[in-house]
């Protein structure tokens, strides 16, 4: 295997006089960054497989664990940034694009936070909750074009409908794609919300059929 | 320098007034202009408006369409259009006095007719339909025309200005008629303009409308499904449509269409007995894009009485009265008392809770 051009990104400081060997930073990390050497009887560690969880730092019983930033310089310029050149190397690595979750982490712009939802249509001042109700319940299903009645009775009874309070459904999301914790959490949410979550292609774990009027399966 | 939105205020708001007699006592439109005049700080002088029923009654049996011309192409135009269509049995201008306040008047025709016989064939309509078609042809088709009213026995005189020179204009003194309804109109988002004044028509159905509808844009593209077409530039315009959809063509009751206009909110609706329950959970499913949202009074007239109507939360007045046959309903009780100084009874309507007054003999609003 070629030499990784990669540094590590964060430095594991074990202070060994802390240390009582407990080896949990052993069984906890993912990344399997800590190393118990029986020889020796020390802990040592990988940093190259460190990314800064802090989970092995808050489970350590004596407070051995720091994790720091690798101090180590690149040599940059306005236009090759360390975060640049090491995005390049990480993706000439690995062939894979980087992706991040949870918005942008770059200091940019963000122009959705910028904007302003006026809720006015024809009305001026616009509508507001105080002066006009907000309804948000949504039905899902086929609606006939028209409906009958007689003596104050609905004729025929509508096609079944879903039914939600506000006009959102979380989109499918499969056990075993997502934890079993974040299916109960949506399964919660969607109960709490009276809207409705999705199992996706993992199928219903049995924890969860309470949930089942607002689970779509 | 023109100022912008939030820069400029004129106090004002629009007014609305009806008065009706049960038996179909006919009476002239002096009450109606003097009840609506008596409102005129309401108005700002860019729209006022008349309907009234019962005033041709040698034509009772003909749709009596009013017509307004902006140039005489559009009148040529409508001719044509008119008389492949009907039997026009009589045609001529409405007259009209001079009032120095009524300025840039435009054509304003007025034609008696009947669907032709061979054009009904070849549509397959009913008579009604024809005309609703028919009306919706000419308003977006030809530059220039708007048909003002298109009932039988029954006509709307509109305009810009204050309601009380417009009913001077069109001398509503010298017509009989046993409902009358009026507007003065403040447009607050849309030109003052002729076809823009209130009242809003199609067959005998007549809307007058103080208010304005923050929910236009979902109920106008609701009822262009429905063949509707809106071309009036304001909002009045789609609350007659959808009056005629679902009482003429969906044959709803009134009781129905009231609730899918102004619709109890959703926690009124879960104190409600089962039954009850899911019949105003299936309007709300079907009709959801007929809800009316924002502030409104409106009075809906037609050949067989009026229904009074204030959003379900009464952001606008209205207040109705009744003295012997007749009934009064108007945005202030002083206006009602400018012609009726002593009612037998009179009282605010709660929001969303209708006033029906239906002619002697008359089961319900249609047909």
């Amino acid at each position: 295997m070629a030499i990784s051009l990669l540094t590590p990104e964060f430095i594991i400081e074990r202070n060994d006089a802390r240390c009582i060997r407990c080896q949990v930073c052993v069984r906890q990390c993912a990344n399997l960054a800590h190393i118990y050497d029986q020889e020796e009887d020390r802990v040592l560690a990988d940093d190259s497989k460190c990314v800064n969880c802090h989970r092995c730092v808050t489970l350590c019983p004596t407070r051995a664990i720091t994790i720091r930033k690798n101090p180590l310089e690149f040599k940059e310029n306005a236009s090759w940034t360390a975060t640049a050149i090491r995005e390049i190397y990480k993706q000439a690595e690995t062939g894979g694009i980087l992706l991040t979750g949870m918005g942008n982490d770059k200091p940019y712009p963000i122009y959705w936070d910028r904007m302003l939802i006026n809720a006015s249509q024809v009305t001026n001042p616009s509508i507001d909750p105080l002066r006009e109700p907000m309804e948000l319940k949504t039905f899902l299903g086929r609606k006939p074009e028209m409906l009958k009645v007689e003596n104050g009775k609905l004729k025929e009874k509508l096609p079944p409908q879903l039914e939600l309070e506000v006009p959102i459904m979380f989109s499918a999301m499969s056990f075993g794609s997502i934890s079993f914790n974040a299916c109960q959490a949506l399964a919660m949410a969607a109960s709490e919300l009276g809207i409705m979550y999705n199992t996706g292609e993992g199928g219903l774990h049995k924890d969860l059929r309470k949930y089942g009027k607002n689970t779509i399966v | 320098m023109l100022l912008r939105e939030g820069n400029i205020r004129i106090p004002a708001g629009c007014a609305i007034s009806g008065i009706m007699n049960k038996k179909g006592l006919l009476f002239s439109g002096d009450d109606i202009v003097k009840s609506i005049a008596l409102m005129h700080e309401r108005s700002n002088g860019l729209g006022g408006g008349f309907a009234a029923y019962g005033i041709y009654p040698e034509y009772k049996d003909l749709y009596a369409f009013h017509v307004f011309y902006h140039h005489n192409g559009a009148k040529e135009d409508t001719e044509t259009f008119l008389k492949k269509h009907f039997d026009i049995k009589l045609a001529g201008e409405i007259p009209t006095r001079k009032v120095p306040s009524i300025k840039d008047v435009p054509i304003i025709w007025r034609y008696f007719v009947l669907p032709r016989e061979d054009k009904l064939m070849e549509w397959g309509l009913a008579e009604e339909e024809f005309v609703v078609r028919c009306v919706m042809r000419i308003n977006s088709n030809i530059d220039g025309a708007f048909v003002v009213s298109s009932g039988k026995n029954m006509g709307v005189f509109k305009g810009v200005g204050y309601p009380e020179d417009i009913g001077e204009f069109y001398m509503l003194d010298t017509y009989k008629a046993y409902i009358w309804t009026a507007h003065g109109r403040f447009p607050t988002n849309t030109p003052g303009w002729w076809g823009g004044a209130h009242p809003f028509t199609l067959l005998d159905w007549s809307v007058v409308h103080n208010g304005e509808i923050s929910s236009y844009d979902a109920n106008r593209r609701w009822i262009e499904m429905f063949g509707y077409k809106c071309t009036l530039q304001t909002d009045t315009e789609v609350i007659t449509y959808i009056f005629d959809l679902l009482i003429r063509r969906h044959g709803l009751p009134l009781d129905i269409v009231v609730t899918a206009l102004a619709v109890p909110l959703w926690d009124e609706i879960q104190r409600m007995d089962d039954e009850r329950q899911e019949l105003v959970k299936a309007i709300r499913a079907v009709y959801g894009s007929a809800l009316i949202n924002g502030p409104f009074s409106i009075i809906l007239a037609c050949k067989n009485g009026i229904l009074a109507l204030n959003d379900r939360i009464k952001l606008r007045p209205m207040v109705a009265a009744t003295k012997g046959d007749f009934v009064f309903v108007a945005s202030e009780e002083s206006a009602i008392r400018a012609v009726c100084p002593q009612p037998d009874r009179v009282w605010a309507p709660m929001g969303g809770e209708p006033v029906i007054a239906l002619l002697e003999g008359v089961e319900d609003i249609w047909p």
